[in-house]
C-alpha cells in the first residue's frame, strides 16, 4: 500500500475503532441509576 | 392506552439501535461510494457529516422518542403531536410509519436473497460454477416473474420465510424477540466480519487462485485523492451515505428511544449505538467486498461493477471468488458472508416494523401479537409488487421515494421542529436530562443553525435530482441514444477531446489496471470508464440483432411500472394519514369520557 492510502486507513480505523471503544466501555462501565425502576426489565 | 413494552437491558437497547443502523450499505453500499467519490479522501467529508448532521440527528431523534414516551407515544405522529399544539404535526410524523413500512416492503425481499444465498452456500449450489454460471443464477432468482426458470418460486418462498420470521420475532416483543436477536446477530455479524476482513486483507497474489493481494484493493479504497473533497457532489454523496448508514429520519429510533425513560441516559446510548455503525461500515465495510473483489478481478473489471452499486459484486461475484478457497472454506466464507448481511438486515427490519405496531397498540389497543401480524400482512401486500416487478423497476421507485427522499424530507422538519418550535433550550434539557456524558455545548449551535443548514443543502441539492426521476430522464436519453447512436458518438469524441487528449485509444480501450496508474488523475481514470461504457452502448445500439421498437418497449413498460408505484406509495401514505386521523378522534372521544 502507498504511504498516503495507509496513513488514511490506520489514522481512520484507529480513530473510529477508539470511538466505539470509548463509548460502549463507558456504557459497560456505568452503573444504573435506579436498578428497580428503570427502563430495563431485566435486573442488572 | 395498552404498550406495555419494554428493553429488558442497556446494552440490549444499545445493539438494537446498532442493528437498526447496520444494513447491507454498510457492506455494499459504502465501499462503492467511497471508491467513486475520492477514495481516502471521501473519509474527511463522510466524518465532517456523521459529527455536524449524525450526531446531532442521532441526539435529536432519541430525545424527541424519549419525549414522546413519557406521554405513552410510540410512533412518530404522536410524538410530534406532544411536540407542539398544532395538529399539522401529526401528518408530518405519518412519515415516520410510512417510510418503515414501504422500505420494510422492499428491504425483506433484500434480506430474504441473503437467507437464500446462504442456503445455497451450504448445499454447494455454486460449486463448480463459473462467474458466468453464478451470475446467471442470480439474475434468474430475481427474474420471478419468469416461472420457467425454475428459480423465481424460491425467491417468493424465501421472500415469504423471511417476512415470517420478521413477524415471529416481532410478535415476541421488544427485549423477547427484537433484543434477543440484536444480541445473537450483532456479535456474530461482527465475528464474522473480522474473518472475513482477515482474509481479505491477507489474500495473496498466486494463492488460491488469486491473482492481486487483497492489500491492493485496501490501497485502491484508501489511496486519497484531495481535489474530490472540493466537489459539491462529493459531499452530498458523504451526507446521503450518513444519512442512510444511521437510519436517520425513518422514525425507527423515536420508537427505540421512546420506551427509554427520562431518568434514564440518551445521550451515551446514542454515541455509543452512532459509532458502532461506524465501525461496521469503516472498518469492517471497507475491508470485504473490495480487497478480495480486487484480489481475483483487478481493480478495472471491480470498478466497472461498482458502477451499478454493491449489490452485483455482493451476489454476482463474491459466491464464485469464494469457491476458489477450497470446498470447505467456500462454505464458511458464504455461510459468514451472507450470514453477515442477513444479520445486518434482519436487525434493521425488525426496527422497521416496530412504529407501526407502537402505534396500533397505543392508538386502538391492538395486541403485540395482532400488531406484528398486521405487519406481517401490510408489508406482504405492499412488497408484492417489488418482489413480481423487480425487474421492472418498482424495488428502486419504493426505495428511492421511500428510502431515500422521505428521509430528507422527514429530518429536515424534525429538526426544524426540535430546535426551532420546541425550542432548543428546551429541546437541549431533553438531550442533557440524565445523560451519562457531557454532551458538548458547541452540539447547541450546530442542532440550531447547521445540522438544518446542511440538511436544507441535501434536500434542494437533491432537487433536479428528483425531477429528473419524476420525468424519467435517464431513460428517455437511453431511447434517445438508441434511436440517434450519433449522439452517443458525440458524446465520447467530446470525452476525448477534452479530457483524455494525452491517452491513445489502446489505454482507454485495452489498458490493463488502469486505475492503478498514478499518473492519471481521477478524473481521467473517470473519463476512460465514460468513454467504454459509452462504447459499449455505441456497439449494442448499432448491433444488427438490435430492435430498436423492443428496446423501446421494455423501456415504456419500465416508465409505466414507476409511474404506477408513485400514486401507490402516495395512497399507502394517505391511508396512514387517515388512522391518525381516526387516532387522533379517539383520543378526543376517550378523553371527554
Amino acid at each position: 500500500m502507498n504511504t498516503s492510502a495507509l496513513i488514511t486507513m490506520v489514522a481512520s480505523f484507529a480513530v473510529i475503532t477508539f470511538m466505539t471503544a470509548y463509548y460502549f466501555i463507558k456504557v459497560l462501565r456505568t452503573p444504573p441509576k435506579d436498578p428497580q425502576n428503570d427502563s430495563y426489565s431485566e435486573t442488572n | 392506552m395498552a404498550n406495555k413494552e419494554s428493553w429488558g437491558s442497556r446494552v440490549g437497547l444499545i445493539l438494537a439501535m446498532a442493528g437498526n443502523a447496520v444494513g447491507l450499505g454498510n457492506f455494499l453500499r459504502f465501499p462503492v461510494q467511497a471508491i467513486q467519490n475520492g477514495g481516502g479522501a471521501f473519509i474527511i467529508p463522510y466524518i465532517t457529516c456523521f459529527i455536524l448532521m449524525g450526531v446531532p440527528l442521532l441526539y435529536v431523534e432519541w430525545a424527541m422518542g424519549r419525549f414522546g414516551g413519557k406521554s405513552d407515544n410510540h410512533s412518530t405522529p404522536f410524538i410530534l403531536d406532544s411536540m407542539d399544539k398544532k395538529r399539522l404535526w401529526k401528518y408530518i410524523g405519518v412519515f415516520g410509519i410510512f417510510t418503515n413500512i414501504a422500505v420494510a416492503a422492499y428491504y425483506c425481499y433484500l434480506e430474504s436473497w441473503t437467507l437464500s444465498y446462504m442456503y445455497h452456500s451450504i448445499v454447494g449450489t455454486f460449486k463448480g460454477m463459473d462467474q458466468g454460471a453464478i451470475a446467471s443464477f442470480f439474475n434468474s432468482y430475481i427474474d420471478v416473474s419468469n416461472l420457467q426458470s425454475g428459480v423465481g418460486i424460491e425467491a417468493v418462498i424465501f421472500w415469504i420465510l423471511c417476512l415470517f420470521l420478521n413477524t415471529w420475532i416481532l410478535s415476541k416483543g421488544l427485549s423477547g424477540g427484537v433484543e434477543k436477536t440484536a444480541k445473537i446477530g450483532m456479535p456474530l455479524l461482527i465475528l464474522f466480519g473480522i474473518f472475513l476482513a482477515y482474509k481479505g486483507i491477507t489474500l495473496k497474489a498466486g494463492h488460491d487462485a488469486a491473482i492481486n493481494d487483497g492489500t491492493l484493493g485496501m490501497n485502491y479504497l484508501w489511496t486519497p485523492d484531495f481535489s474530490s473533497i472540493w466537489n459539491a457532489k462529493v459531499w452530498l454523496a458523504a451526507a446521503g451515505q450518513i444519512f442512510f448508514t444511521l437510519s436517520l429520519g425513518m422514525g425507527s429510533i423515536h420508537c427505540y428511544a421512546s420506551y427509554v425513560k427520562s431518568k434514564d441516559d440518551i445521550a451515551l446510548n446514542s454515541q455509543s449505538a452512532g459509532w458502532m455503525n461506524e465501525f461496521v461500515e469503516v472498518v469492517l465495510g471497507s475491508s470485504i467486498l473490495i480487497p478480495i473483489a480486487v484480489g481475483y478481478l483487478g481493480i478495472d473489471q471491480v470498478v466497472e461493477m461498482t458502477k451499478t452499486g454493491g449489490l452485483g459484486l455482493g451476489f454476482k461475484t463474491l459466491p464464485y471468488l469464494f469457491q476458489q478457497w477450497g470446498d470447505t472454506m467456500a462454505i464458511v466464507a458464504g455461510v459468514m458472508w451472507f450470514g453477515l448481511l442477513f444479520f445486518a438486515g434482519i436487525t434493521s427490519s425488525l426496527a422497521m416494523g416496530t412504529p407501526w405496531m407502537g402505534f396500533l397498540e397505543d392508538e386502538f389497543g391492538w395486541s403485540r401479537q395482532k400488531g406484528a401480524w398486521s405487519f406481517g400482512l401490510v408489508v406482504f401486500i405492499l412488497g408484492l409488487p417489488t418482489v413480481l416487478f423487480f425487474k421492472e423497476g418498482v424495488f428502486d421507485e419504493y426505495d428511492y421515494w421511500a428510502g431515500t427522499v422521505s428521509l430528507v424530507v422527514f429530518a429536515l422538519i424534525e429538526i426544524i421542529l426540535f430546535a426551532w418550535v420546541f425550542g432548543i433550550d428546551k429541546g437541549w434539557r431533553e438531550i442533557t436530562e440524565s445523560a451519562d456524558i457531557k454532551v458538548p455545548n458547541f452540539y447547541k449551535f450546530v442542532i440550531k443553525y447547521v445540522t438544518p443548514l446542511i440538511l436544507a443543502f441535501v434536500f434542494f441539492a437533491s432537487l433536479p435530482d428528483i425531477w429528473k426521476t419524476i420525468n424519467h430522464t435517464a431513460t428517455k436519453t437511453e431511447i434517445a441514444e438508441a434511436s440517434n447512436p450519433q449522439i452517443l458518438k458525440d458524446e465520447i469524441y467530446a470525452i476525448r477531446n477534452f479530457e483524455l487528449n494525452n491517452l491513445s485509444d489502446s489505454q482507454i480501450y485495452f489498458g490493463q489496471n488502469i486505475m492503478n496508474e498514478e499518473k492519471y488523475s481521477k478524473a481521467e481514470k473517470a473519463a476512460i470508464f465514460a468513454v467504454r461504457e459509452k462504447s459499449n452502448l455505441y456497439k449494442t445500439y448499432t448491433a444488427e440483432s438490435f430492435s430498436l421498437n423492443e428496446f423501446k418497449r421494455e423501456k415504456e413498460r419500465i416508465m409505466w411500472f414507476k409511474n404506477i408505484s408513485r400514486p401507490f406509495l402516495i395512497a399507502v401514505f394517505g391511508l396512514i394519514a387517515y388512522m391518525v386521523h381516526l387516532a387522533s378522534k379517539r383520543r378526543k372521544t376517550l378523553k371527554t369520557i
